[in-house]
């Protein structure tokens, strides 16, 4: 019931980011309806570091306690923020044509978020593949190690020099946007996060339901 | 809704968003549904009477004389 109350709120408040998106906020001053784009690719970016954020403290719990269900949060959370990263990448790249007049540059925030992405893959890998029971742990110790690019990415624009552009909001913004610009990165923000929330738990029920039938078969879950 | 010339960029990049998530929500729920009917399936075949040696030879000797 919690799940499909997700499910619904996601799908409205979608709608209405979107409906602000296309109908309410104004071009960005130099990158006309390009900079429409950043209001989903800047919430996308910042749920994808809450994903690994929570990859990170379900891997360090499951060291922990060797509890299943911490295996199974870090494993949903690495899939979902793996699917936002590779949206960041691609949404990135239709923004920096005709931004920076190439689809793609080698700058630090690009390349670092790139190596993310690979981390996260290969979490995902370690953890099908890797014999039972050690898949987990070794997953669990990867998903730990991953997280540290995650402020690096961050940090990536006042570290090295870049092309890409530092936080609109937040406290490293150089300068603050309009009311009208942080009202709807907000609401798109809660958007995709109410998003986040319902892909983790589909997942999570998944893992569980296949873990259950697995028991019940008297094998090992798949994949564990 | 006047969108200027970056127009194509904004909605390519909104579209394969879109096609994405969806994408990844309806492979959630193929998933899910596949997972839970594997379970029930189970369960069902698991909660059904079971035909004994005895009985499946009756039966296929036919009917028992009087």
């Amino acid at each position: 019931m919690a799940t499909r109350m997700l499910g619904y709120a996601s799908f409205i408040m979608l709608a209405i980011a979107t409906y602000g998106i296309f109908f309410v906020a104004g071009p960005i001053s130099g990158e006309g309806d390009a900079g429409r784009i950043v209001y989903f690719h800047v919430p996308m970016a910042w749920n994808a570091f809450l994903a690994f954020f929570v990859v990170f403290g379900a891997s360090i719990a499951y060291l922990r306690t060797s509890n299943p269900r911490w295996d199974r949060l870090g494993r949903a959370s690495a899939e979902v923020g793996l699917v936002f990263t590779t949206l960041v990448l691609i949404t990135g790249a239709i923004w920096g044509y005709p931004i920076w007049g190439t689809w793609w540059s080698w700058d630090p925030k690009l390349t670092t978020t790139l190596i993310l992405w690979f981390m996260y893959l290969a979490y995902l890998m370690v953890r099908s593949y890797a014999e039972p029971p050690r898949g987990p742990r070794f997953a669990a110790v990867v998903g730990i190690v991953a997280f540290f690019d995650v402020p690096i990415v961050y940090m990536a624009n006042y570290w090295w020099r870049s092309l890409h552009p530092p936080p609109a909001i937040g406290p490293l913004a150089e300068q603050q946007p309009s009311p009208t610009i942080v009202w709807i990165l907000m609401l798109s923000l809660v958007a995709f996060t109410i998003l986040y929330a319902f892909f983790v738990r589909v997942r999570v029920e998944i893992e569980q339901d296949e873990a259950e039938y697995a028991t019940m078969l008297g094998e090992a879950p798949l994949g564990a | 809704m006047a969108l200027d010339h970056y127009a194509p960029f904004l909605l390519s990049a909104f579209g394969i968003t879109l096609a994405v998530l969806v994408a990844y929500a309806l492979y959630l729920r193929s998933r899910l549904l596949g997972a839970r009917r594997r379970y029930s399936a189970r369960n069902v075949s698991t909660a059904a009477p079971r035909v004994t040696t005895a009985q499946a030879a009756s039966s296929a000797n036919g009917p028992s004389a009087p």
